[in-house]
This record gives C-alpha cells, structure tokens and sequence, in this order.
C-alpha cells in the first residue's frame, strides 16, 4: 500500500535537512497483524514488545541473573522466596495479559511461529502438542510459585503493577513502553530496572519476544485528501520521525541505528527484532485463551482441557 | 371537558414522548435486531435471519455458565438483601437520634456508584488487599484468600459487596412497610397475651406481604440484569466462573460483534424479569381476591 502510494503521489518539496525519504521495511510480525487475506488495511505507527521487567536491585541483593529458561526461572523464584520476595506479578484478572503469557509460551512451544495464525482461522485443532505444551509451562511455572498465589484476582495496572512497585516481586510481566512512565513515577527513588525476554522452554532455543502494533494509521476509502494524508505517513516513516517516537520512548516499526538514550527504552528497540506476533483476528478464541489461561492459574483447567475449550469455541464460530 | 382532557395530554406528552423513544423503542428494536445479523456498524448491513440466533444459544456453553451464576446471584443476593434488610428495619423501626443515624449510614452505599463500589471492594478483596490483612493479623487465616481468584468464592465475593450496597435500599422499603402498620394491631396482640415472635408472625408478616413481594421482585429483576458490579471486580472470570447474562451480553456485542445474537440475550433477560413481574401480579390479585 505504501509503495503503491509511493508511484502515484507528487513528492513534497525536498527538505535538505532531512535525508531522503523511504519506504522502511516494517517489522513482518508488525506487518501480519495488519493484514488479513494477503490485503495490508493499516500501517504501523509504533509498536510495543512485551518483556519481564525486573527490579535490578532485589536481584543484586539476592545474588541472582537473568534466566534463560523456565527452569532457570523456578530457581530464581525459589532463591526470591528465601530473600521474601515473589517472582512475576502478572495481572492475570484483566484478560489480555494471561493471554499474552499463553501466546509468549506458545512462541517457544511453536517453532515455526505460524500455528496461531492457522488455529485463528480454523485451520487447525487446537488439540496439537505445540498449543498443550504452552499450557503446560504455565501450570509448571505456577505450580512452581514463579507467580504470585491468587494471580487470577490480579489486575494489571493496579494490583500487579503495585505489587512490582512496591518491590514485593522482583518481576513484572507483561511489560512494554506504555508503563515505562508508571514505574518511573511510582518506584521509590534509587530503584533500577530493566528487562529480559520471557525465558525460553529449553536452552537450544532462541530467545524470542511477543509483540503488536501499538498505533496504526489508515486512510478512509472516501477520504478528500488521500494523497496528502499517505505523504504524511511516508514522512512519520522516516529516521527523523523514527527519532521523535524514540524519544517519547515509542518504538519505531522497522529496525533503525538510532541509539535510545534510556538503557531500557534500547534494550526494547533491540528486542523487537526478536518479537513474534500475538494478534488473534478471531475475538472468541482469544476470549477463550484469556479464560482458559485464568482456568489454568486457578488449578480448575488442565492443559488438555485447555485446548479442547478452544476448540469447542471454534465449533461454534461460523466461518 | 374536552379542553381539559386535552390538556391533560399535554402534561403527559414530554413524560410520554421520553418514554416512548428510551424505552419502547429501544425495546422493540432490539426484538427486531435479535432476528437479524448485524455487526454493529454500517446500518445498511443488517439482514434478517429470522430464528437463526436463537439457534446459537443451546451449544453456547458459556452462555448456560452465565445462568447459572445469574441464577446463584439472584437467589443469593435476594436471600441476604431481603434477610439483612428486613433485620435491619425491624431493629431500626423507633424514631432516635441513634436509628436515624444508623438509617442514613446503612443507606450511604446505595447513592455510591456502582463502579466505585465494585473498585473499592476489588482493592478490598485482592489477595494481599486489607481483607487479608486483618484476617492473618488476628490469626484467622495462615494464607490468604482468594475472594476474586478461587472458582467458588469469586461469586460469592460479588454477591457480598451487592448486599453491602444495596441493603440500605431493601431496609428502606421494609421500613415504609413497617411504618404503615397500625399501632393499635401490636397493642391489640399485646393485650390478648402474644410475645414478641407471635406479633411477628401474626401481625408483621401478613402486613408486610405485599411490600415484601415488591422487594423480592425488584431485587429479581435487579439481579437478572446485573452488569456493572462484575464487571467492575472480575470481568466475568476467572475462566467464566462469574459471567453473568449481562457481562457475556456485552462481549458478543462489544467484542465478537454480534449485535444479533447479543440482542437474543437481552430478550432473554426481559423475558426472564417479565414472567417475575407476571408472577408478582398473580400473587396480589390473588392476595387482593
């Protein structure tokens, strides 16, 4: 769409100081989200990844790093615990969050990155070992206390948030720009944190991330000025509109050499590359993952039960 | 006379009017909308399907889930609302400073917002919330609990800030009632030897029937429609264990987009509080005959 609009509109007159103007390559996983039956509605302004924050003092003082894996991952937790400390608050009750720990597990569990997008379209059971194997490592890192008790009751911005602010645990998950500004504000002064991508399954793998796209654009089909409209957004596509976003700590939608000036805000930027997309076109199904992830942090749901929900859900959609 | 009918029709139009396009209207137009599919934005797309939404709703396993918790809420919170209540305009039916007091206290709640209650008592409630707190100090719990987390207990946690907010309402209902039985009947049983539990099974109990029908059935129809409340403290989860006919209501509307189907749902809810009003009708006439 963008190339398209590229061949039809008369560029705007050349401003010397910025360099010259090109269609970026947006992130594919950006991209996806916004394309539905090969036709791309929408291009991406910013987008967000999500990662564990971690309060880089409470590891200092219990003498712990970074987890690679989810086992990794349980040993800290249990290190934390001794210290008086929980592991990840995660505000499971609002929904969205439990189901994007499904989707970062499913990540790992699902090598090829493209069986979520088959499911959401019902072109595949969600009774395959990739989709239980997700649910299993979140039952493994619950039963494990990687999560603190009574997580399904949580709520993110206030309940969870807190519980990483008033440093009763060590990690917060999921974690992206938009509550960079919340921390800030409400961690006594002194605290440090930074983030890690969500451990992975086994050490063979790589790391990998889940992301979206944060703000999009579009363009009405009976807009007046469409042409104008499209050379704007080239312009909010280039490295100098790349480094406004950067610094109101947005993350560009394509990769870019600009270095952040806030420590987590690059490390957000370099994660990016690794991010794999989380978006669920079918609302019912992605209902059901938040529910049945919430079904999972109560004990009531195991991971057999887990999917044959999703796919009992998928019965019931007409495609 | 015919002047002063047609003035009459003229007090009543604006009344007339408001109710028409806020209520009737609304109400026909969802009917209509439930035999039709709709997504909910381009007007000209709406296409009548007839029955085929209510062909939806046997193999919505969720949908059965919703009526089941909105029947456990309803009777619940009637149950308590009407005990508590009840209880209350009893012990506060004297005229001191003290039951006025009291009175205006217990009926505080009921002018809060139901988003501010359901906030307030979510904080209340959370797992390391002020609940907790003061349970593990007095040694009644090693562990906290989960009032919002667990299957069983989410509901009932629901069912417990309803009656907090809306005792005070039920309590000035039954007060009214109270007010308007005669003295003279109590002193009448007095003097023929009844005690106190005899007065109130023979003078307060029958008098109060018809007040107390009304009170059950709008605290019916009022749990039947409940939204806001859970919404507000669990969303409907965890995993359902709360959805109500209201809260599953607004996601096939507002998410899947379903209008059609959403509005087969607010029929069935209007359908469920009218055979309520119906059976509350049927009882006074009874009562009247």
């Amino acid at each position: 769409m963008v190339a398209e609009a590229a061949a039809r509109i008369n560029r705007p007159p050349r401003d010397a100081s910025r360099p010259k103007l090109d269609i970026p390559k947006y992130f594919p996983s950006a991209l996806a989200d916004l394309t539905f039956e090969g036709n791309t509605y929408s291009i991406p302004l910013d987008v967000n990844n999500l990662t564990v924050f971690y309060n880089k003092n409470i590891f200092k003082k219990v003498g712990q790093k970074i987890p690679e894996t989810v086992d990794d991952l349980i040993s800290l937790c249990k290190a934390l615990k001794a210290g008086g400390y929980m592991g990840i608050a995660h505000g499971a009750k609002d929904g969205w969050p439990a189901g994007d720990l499904y989707f970062q597990m499913l990540a790992y569990s699902d090598g090829s990155h493209t069986m979520l997008r088959k499911a959401d379209f019902g072109k595949l059971t969600w009774n395959r070992p990739e989709f239980i194997e997700a649910a299993l490592q979140i039952l493994k890192m619950n039963a494990n206390g990687v999560f603190p008790p009574g997580t399904a009751a949580v709520d993110y911005f206030t309940g969870a948030s807190q519980l990483f602010t008033q440093q009763k645990t060590a990690m917060f998950y999921p974690a992206g720009s938009w509550i960079v500004g919340g921390f800030d504000t409400n961690f006594p002064e002194g605290v440090e944190y930074g983030l890690f991508p969500f451990p992975k399954i086994s050490k063979v793998q790589d790391s990998a991330s889940t992301g979206g796209v944060a703000t999009n654009w579009g363009v009405l089909k009976k807009a007046k000025n469409q042409d104008l409209v499209l050379a704007f957004y080239r312009i909010a596509a280039d490295m100098k509109s790349a480094q406004i976003l950067i610094d109101h700590s947005m993350i560009p939608p394509y990769a870019v050499n600009i270095q952040a000036k806030r420590e987590i805000l690059a490390d957000m930027i370099k994660t990016q590359a690794i991010a794999q997309t989380r978006f669920v076109f079918t609302p019912e199904l992605h209902s059901q993952v938040m529910s049945g992830v919430q079904g999972l942090f109560t004990g009531e749901v195991s991971a057999a039960q887990f999917v044959a929900a999703l796919d009992r859900v998928e019965k019931t959609i007409k495609r | 006379m015919r002047t002063h009918r047609f003035a009459g029709y003229l007090f009543i139009l604006p009344a007339l009017l408001f109710f028409l396009a806020f209520l009737v209207y609304p109400l026909l137009h969802t009917v209509y909308l439930s035999l039709t599919e709709w997504a909910g934005f381009d007007l000209k797309k709406i296409a009548f399907v007839g029955f085929d939404n209510f062909k939806l709703i046997p193999p919505d396993w969720i949908f059965w889930k919703a009526m089941r918790n909105t029947f456990y809420f309803v009777v619940g919170t009637t149950v308590f609302l009407n005990l508590f209540g009840l209880g209350l305009a009893l012990f506060l039916n004297n005229s001191t400073r003290f039951t006025h007091v009291v009175r205006t206290l217990v009926f505080i709640p009921v002018l809060l917002s139901p988003v501010i209650v359901g906030v307030m008592w979510s904080r209340i409630f959370d797992p390391f919330g002020v609940l907790n707190q003061i349970l593990e100090k007095l040694g009644l719990i090693q562990t906290p609990i989960f009032w919002l987390g667990a299957k069983n207990m989410a509901l009932v946690s629901i069912i417990g800030a309803t009656v907090w907010q809306w005792v005070g309402y039920d309590m000035v209902l039954y007060l009214t009632g109270l007010q308007q039985i005669p003295e003279e009947l109590y002193e009448a049983a007095m003097i023929d030897g009844a005690n106190r539990w005899q007065m109130f099974r023979r003078v307060t109990v029958p008098l109060l029937k018809g007040v107390a029908t009304m009170v059950i059935l709008l605290n019916f129809i009022g749990g039947v429609r409940i939204f806001d409340l859970v919404y507000v403290m669990t969303k409907g989860g965890p995993n359902h264990n709360t959805e109500v006919l209201a809260t599953h209501l607004y996601e096939v509307a507002f998410w899947f987009n379903k209008m059609g189907y959403a509005s087969v749902i607010a029929v069935i809810i209007l359908a469920i509080s009218l055979v309520f009003a119906y059976l509350r009708s049927r009882l006074m006439s009874e009562e009247k005959a």
